[in-house]
């Protein structure tokens, strides 16, 4: 049974992510908030193992409240969902510990099926980013000369961006057509060239994905050279 | 001639004529008689027949008439196809605009009835400056009446467009937090039931084409919305709105090269944010100027800069495309319904100054430039940002 909490502040919205993920009978809403401070009360109240925010909600927002749920009840997933397609939102989120958290547009919710996935992903410890965001990160690297992008065949690309996305190996090798064990390799080849190398599966995905975002997607700052 | 238009005058000067007189009337009584002779011998009396042009927009005149008796329609052209009209009756002025500043004309003049307008020129205001001062000193005397009461008309219309600006921005939000957050939330409902699995074909086909429709209904919903206020501009500043205004540029034009290359440099912003109006007014610097020159200018390269520094704030875009004429007034008003003249105005309005210039074949560059209250330091952060836009033919 996955226990989920809703968090935003239009009723209609949380009627139909209720509606939507009650059609899963193995995912139960337990709870609901209006605000960020009613979400992390809730959340320490029902300890529920995903908790969906919005990222603009009165008295906290939503990525104020998943840093606050993130100190008090560390294994919750959190998923946030936002109309800003705005990649600092995106980089605050995955600041301190990107595993099983989200970043989710308003606009992917019309697939249903999407929030169930993403549901899904988090809870069992996945990275996710909308795939709008993880797009228009592929294009900004490109636009870079210097990313680590370039190094990456097409394949490779392709597998990239579905990692972001928060997908299974399986589900890659699925989509991708290709077999399973390339799928996993093609992955960790392109960890590697993107700097990562000893951490465990999940949490390298994690890792690379983060990497994706704090990687500076704008030129290096005039004045000096500071890294973000 | 002469004789007419001397008893014209004195029925305006007794005000005993019937037609209304405005409060923005050329004042005779003003003058004593020996000034209006003078003026009257200055100036020229001219008749005209209803329909014919008094002023043209291309007519390279810099006379002032005032109406003695007759009426006249003014047309002043606000926008590339609309045109406000005025109608005028006796002891109005026209043309009073160029024969101060000697620029082109603003405004056509037509009579709408037979009229005899006294004609003044430049020259012979000049020539009533150094043989009656009095009578010239009268002149513009009133002239600068009739024109403060035209200015303290346009700061009350400054007021109403802030108070339209407001509006425009509580309909966006409204728009974008219950209207759009409602539609998704339809989406959704509509999805879910669409999944039923006991559905017959039919009706789970038709369930997914309303839901792409209502899908696509929030979509232009969404773009509208931007293209008014967008929620960015509120929530995020200046500087974010603007990155995603640029990431989220598409092109859907054939004038132009395969590709626009646009770096976008910011400066003494760090995270600090400049007053609502403000950042509101140099976010449509940018949307305008950008949507120009990718309709007209066939640029290949744009350079955005916006700088922060103690004591004033400048966003420049310039671009390397065809340019256009800078001192021909109808390119003021062209390019859709806001145009330069409302960048102009835009800018002006919070004390600053707009620079626009441009060539044929010399590429574009508009500028705003407002001074702000003196800040105590200036984050020395800058950053550059660079987007290349792909082209998507339409």
């Amino acid at each position: 049974m996955t226990r989920i909490i809703l968090a935003d502040d239009s009723q209609y919205i949380r009627t139909a992510y209720r509606r939507v993920l009650e059609t899963q009978s193995h995912f139960d809403v337990v709870g609901v908030a209006e605000d960020g401070e009613e979400a992390v009360q809730k959340v320490q109240e029902l300890q529920p193992d995903v908790a969906i925010l919005d990222v603009r909600m009165p008295k906290m927002t939503g990525i104020e409240a998943a840093h606050q749920i993130s100190i008090d009840q560390p294994s919750v997933g959190i998923i946030v969902i936002s109309a800003y397609d705005d990649l600092e939102f995106v980089r605050e989120l995955f600041k301190d510990n990107p595993k099983s958290k989200a970043y989710l547009l308003k606009t992917s919710l019309d697939d249903i099926g999407e929030l169930i996935r993403v549901v899904e992903a988090v809870s069992n410890g996945a990275t996710v980013i909308d795939s709008t965001l993880v797009q228009q990160l592929v294009r900004m690297h490109l636009n870079r000369t210097d990313s680590a992008v370039h190094n990456l065949s097409e394949l490779e690309r392709e597998v990239w961006e579905f990692i972001a996305g928060g997908y299974e190996i399986q589900e890659i090798a699925m989509f991708l057509g290709v077999p399973e064990n390339q799928a996993s390799e093609t992955a960790k080849e392109v960890s590697i060239k993107m700097g990562i190398t000893d951490l465990g599966d999940a949490d390298l995905r994690a890792e690379a994905v983060a990497r994706f975002i704090n990687e500076n997607t704008e030129i290096p700052y005039l004045a000096e050279d500071q890294q973000t | 001639m002469i004789e007419r238009a001397e008893q014209l005058i004195s029925l305006l000067r007794a005000r005993a004529t019937d037609a209304i007189v405005g409060p923005q009337a050329f004042d005779f009584g003003q003058f004593s008689s020996d000034e209006l002779k003078c003026l009257l011998t200055t100036g020229f009396v001219e008749h005209f027949q209803a329909d014919d042009s008094v002023i043209g927009l291309d007519d390279h005149s810099t006379d002032l008439y005032i109406l003695l008796e007759g009426q006249v329609e003014v047309r002043v052209p606000i926008t590339q196809d609309r045109t406000k009209t005025i109608i005028l009756g006796p002891a109005s002025v026209v043309g009073e605009v160029a024969f101060l500043d000697g620029e082109p004309r603003s405004a056509e003049v037509i009579a709408r009835s037979s009229c005899s307008l006294l004609r003044i020129s430049r020259e012979a205001a000049e020539n009533l400056e150094e043989s009656y001062p009095s009578a010239s000193v009268r002149l513009f005397q009133q002239l600068g009446t009739i024109l403060g009461l035209r200015l303290r008309r346009l700061d009350l219309f400054d007021a109403t467009e802030i108070a339209r600006d407001e509006e425009r921005k509580a309909l966006a939000i409204e728009l974008h937090d219950e209207t759009m957050a409602e539609l998704t939330a339809l989406t959704m409902e509509v999805a879910i039931l669409g999944s039923d699995r006991g559905l017959a074909d039919g009706l789970r086909h038709s369930l997914e084409e309303t839901r792409e429709r209502v899908k696509s209904i929030n979509v232009r919903l969404r773009e509208i919305v931007k293209g008014v206020y967008p929620a960015e501009l509120i929530s995020l500043g200046l500087v974010r709105a603007l990155t995603s205004y640029l990431d989220n540029l598409t092109l859907r034009t054939i004038s132009n090269p395969t590709t626009i290359s646009i770096t976008f440099e910011v400066s003494g912003f760090a995270s600090e944010r400049l007053p609502e109006e403000i950042e509101a007014d140099l976010y449509r610097l940018l949307q305008q100027s950008v949507s120009n020159l990718i309709q007209h200018s066939r640029s290949s390269t744009v350079r955005i800069e916006l700088s922060w520094s103690k004591s004033y704030v400048t966003l420049e875009v310039a671009d390397n495309g065809i340019g256009f004429d800078v001192s021909n007034p109808k390119n003021d008003l062209r390019n859709g319904h806001f145009g330069l003249a409302n960048i102009r105005n835009r800018i002006e309005r919070h004390g600053g100054e707009a620079r626009i210039i441009s060539a044929d074949g010399k590429g574009t560059s508009i500028s705003g430039w407002i001074p702000l209250t003196e800040r105590p330091d200036v984050p020395s952060d800058a950053k550059v940002l660079s987007f290349v836009l792909p082209i998507e033919v339409c």
